[in-house]
């Protein structure tokens, strides 16, 4: 028994010093963001020879959210075209990026709704909207990504999840950083567009914003390791397909990509300033589907690159560990869940005593990790500088997202170890869509596309 | 109408202020109320316990409500020394059977599925507590009054972190010095009134109703909530000055 006691002993004082490192890590990051010189993104850069870009647009019974987005992009790309003007009139302003430098490529994933029509309709309309149907292979993000790179005619590929909405000037933001010749993908920023639909949606909000705010601006300015994300962001598509496209094994195909740019020399970088809407889950039961799939995601990838990323000679010793530790980032919350049954036991021991004076750490973890993997003091100092007020009352509410978090979070590590041992193929399930069919264009969404949006409450 | 004031950008702005000067200011700030708090808070747990014997004493004989004392870190803590209610067998497999319903049902839960983990983990804790004192009850290794003693270790241990923790969060914040002193002096005793009140409502629990409930006293309304309105007065601060800012160009900066 001394020794299971012993062995408890120490697992408890090492959670208190994993948090430890991330507290210190966050408490970093936000000192840097609210004090030191903030690292500017490309934006003012001012290029006549654009690049050839394909951006790509992966579909799954999108019905809900496909006109949308398509116009929208439409109205960046070309004012004087015959858009929906009951939609988008206002929309219509002076140009951003050339539509012969550019293709819109939709891919129907196996819709069995309205999709494919849209798609349809939208490419008899514009000839640089180029769908492509997908009804055989393996369904599922990556997959449709690695058969659109196939046929794409642009060197750098733009991504965006059907539900998000560009506003205008995105393209360009995003593509003008491949003049880098390092910059092998690039992150924008972003920002749920229906935060203030239910209590979900508002947490997110705040989750959001501490995550992009702080946290990526932060790692950017560090030269650390910023993470693609899989949407509002860009790649160059023969680096990608010369290391064999994406891995449809993996449910994360952001994370993973950014690692193995990371381990091959190249860089990923941030644009705070290229801000895009997207629809966050409006139920916790969508929310949670989401959550556990990106944790069997992340995990899968921290398996497969943490040794690879250790290794790689491109990567400096602060990238090293920055990259560890994000890649860690979904393991946290159930080493906390451990840590808590550890001290039950401890409790039950009669062990508590040695808990009395350290106790407090846990709880301290505990409440880094509510939001998105973020301590409280980051989340606030993030809403202060977009000039938020009364989200952050919000702050304490997101204890609830600590426990739903864990909760779902640590069953996709075992789902991702599993999928580790045995090999087995992975089923992609998309995040259910909340706007209806018909719904306009949010107020400040058509604002982005005029003029300069400042978001408070 | 026209603006009369165009803000930066909220991607590249920030705020005026120096990390050397934060850390002068977090040292001193934490150091000091730290020092001050292991200077007090023998007297502190003296006025918890006896303001808690003097509640305690309108529901239980005052011969069997007494205050110990015991030396932990650098002086000596006072507790209440009360005894605890043991479970019949009936209540232990009663608690067991409700909360392995709960266990089992709650994760089936759709609607509003964050309060139905955070009530799991209340049963989860629960269920082990319960499992323990249906099996062996005899085995449970804490008197009521060796609880109340973690409770007032845990208390100190927390209001020691409160500088720490707080000077780190609000000492950032581009606000008069002393409103950010004040705010974590205020947390403190904000603690320490509400660590007193629980204090009291624990015992009346572990001694009137039963120590069964020990575990999730201390795992579930423990340091955790202690934690909540850390946040929750930081969050109210944050919002105040957040109001204060949008009218003071002076304090925000442009990327470098």
């Amino acid at each position: 028994m001394e020794v299971v006691i012993l062995i408890l002993k120490i697992y408890f004082i090492f959670t208190v010093c994993v948090l430890t490192i991330y507290s210190i890590r966050h408490f970093l990051f936000t000192l840097n963001r609210l004090f030191s010189e903030q690292r500017i993104y490309y934006q003012d850069i001012v290029d006549s020879d654009l690049r050839k870009i394909t951006i790509m647009i992966p579909m799954h019974n999108e019905e809900k959210v496909a006109k949308q987005i398509l116009d929208l992009l439409i109205a960046g790309a070309s004012p004087h075209e015959d858009v929906d003007p009951h939609k988008i009139l206002d929309l219509l302003v002076a140009a951003d990026y050339p539509h012969d430098k550019m293709e819109i490529m939709p891919i129907n994933d196996f819709s069995s709704d309205e999709t494919r029509r849209i798609l349809d309709e939208y490419a008899a309309k514009y000839s640089y909207i180029k769908p492509v149907h997908r009804y055989e292979g393996k369904r599922g993000k990556p997959a449709a990504l690695n058969e659109g790179m196939k046929i794409a005619t642009g060197e750098i590929i733009i991504v965006f999840d059907a539900d998000y909405l560009p506003p205008k000037g995105i393209i360009k933001d995003i593509a003008v950083s491949f003049n880098d010749p390092e910059v092998g993908a690039v992150m924008g920023r972003v920002v749920p567009v229906n935060t203030r639909t239910n209590f979900l949606t508002r947490l997110l909000d705040l989750e959001r914003t501490g995550g992009y705010q702080v946290d990526q601006q932060a790692r950017y300015n560090m030269k650390l390791i910023p993470q693609y994300g899989g949407t509002v962001g860009g790649f160059r598509k023969d680096v990608v397909m010369s290391h064999g496209g994406f891995n449809t094994r993996i449910l994360a195909e952001d994370t993973e990509l950014t690692f193995r740019l990371l381990v091959n020399g190249w860089k990923v970088i941030y644009a705070n300033r290229a801000e895009c809407y997207e629809e966050a889950p409006e139920s916790w039961e969508v929310r949670a589907r989401q959550i556990r799939r990106w944790s069997r995601g992340h995990n899968q990838v921290l398996f497969g690159y943490l040794w690879p990323l250790l290794r790689s000679s491109y990567l400096s010793v602060n990238e090293k560990i920055d990259g560890a530790l994000l890649l860690f980032v979904y393991t946290i919350p159930l080493i906390l869940l451990l840590a808590i049954c550890d001290c039950l036991v401890l409790f039950f021991l009669g062990e508590m005593q040695i808990m009395a004076g350290i106790i407090a750490f846990v709880f301290v973890g505990v409440y880094n990790t509510f939001g998105n993997f973020a301590p409280f003091y980051q989340i606030g100092t993030a809403a202060l500088l977009d000039g938020a007020k009364d989200r952050i009352l919000l702050l304490p509410m997101l204890i609830f997202n600590y426990f739903f978090n864990t909760y779902f979070i640590s069953i996709g590590f075992f789902e991702a170890i599993v999928d580790r041992l045995t090999g087995r193929s992975v089923e992609w399930i998309k995040t259910a869509r909340f706007r209806s069919k018909n719904s306009e264009t949010p107020a400040h969404v058509k604002d982005l596309h005029g003029h300069e949006s400042r978001r408070g409450d | 109408m026209p603006k009369t004031l165009i803000y930066y950008h909220r991607a590249y702005r920030k705020i005026t202020g120096s990390s050397k000067l934060f850390l002068i200011e977090f040292i001193t700030v934490s150091l000091s109320l730290a020092l001050l708090i292991l200077f007090a808070y023998p007297i502190i747990t003296y006025l918890m316990s006896f303001i808690a014997q003097i509640v305690l004493a309108h529901y239980y004989p005052s011969d069997t409500i007494n205050i110990l004392e015991k030396t932990f870190l650098l002086g000596d803590i006072s507790f209440i020394d009360i005894d605890g209610t043991y479970p019949s067998a009936l209540l232990s497999f009663t608690n067991f059977i409700i909360s392995l319903c709960l266990v089992v049902f709650l994760p089936t839960v759709k609607k509003d599925k964050n309060i139905a983990i955070y009530l799991l983990f209340l049963a989860a804790i629960n269920l082990v507590s319960a499992l323990f004192f249906t099996i062996s009850p005899y085995e449970f290794p804490y008197t009521a009054s060796e609880f109340s003693e973690f409770y007032i270790k845990s208390e100190i241990s927390m209001w020691l972190f409160i500088p720490f923790i707080l000077g780190l969060a609000v000492l950032l914040l581009p606000a008069p010095f002393f409103s950010k002193l004040t705010l974590i002096f205020f947390t403190i005793i904000y603690s320490i009134v509400f660590g007193t009140l629980r204090y009291i409502i624990f015992l009346f629990i572990v001694s009137k109703f039963s120590v069964i409930y020990m575990a999730l006293l201390f795992f579930a309304f423990g340091p955790l909530i202690d934690f909540i309105y850390i946040v929750g007065i930081y969050s109210f601060y944050s919002n105040r000055l957040a109001k204060t800012l949008k009218n003071n160009e002076t304090v925000w900066k442009w990327s470098y």
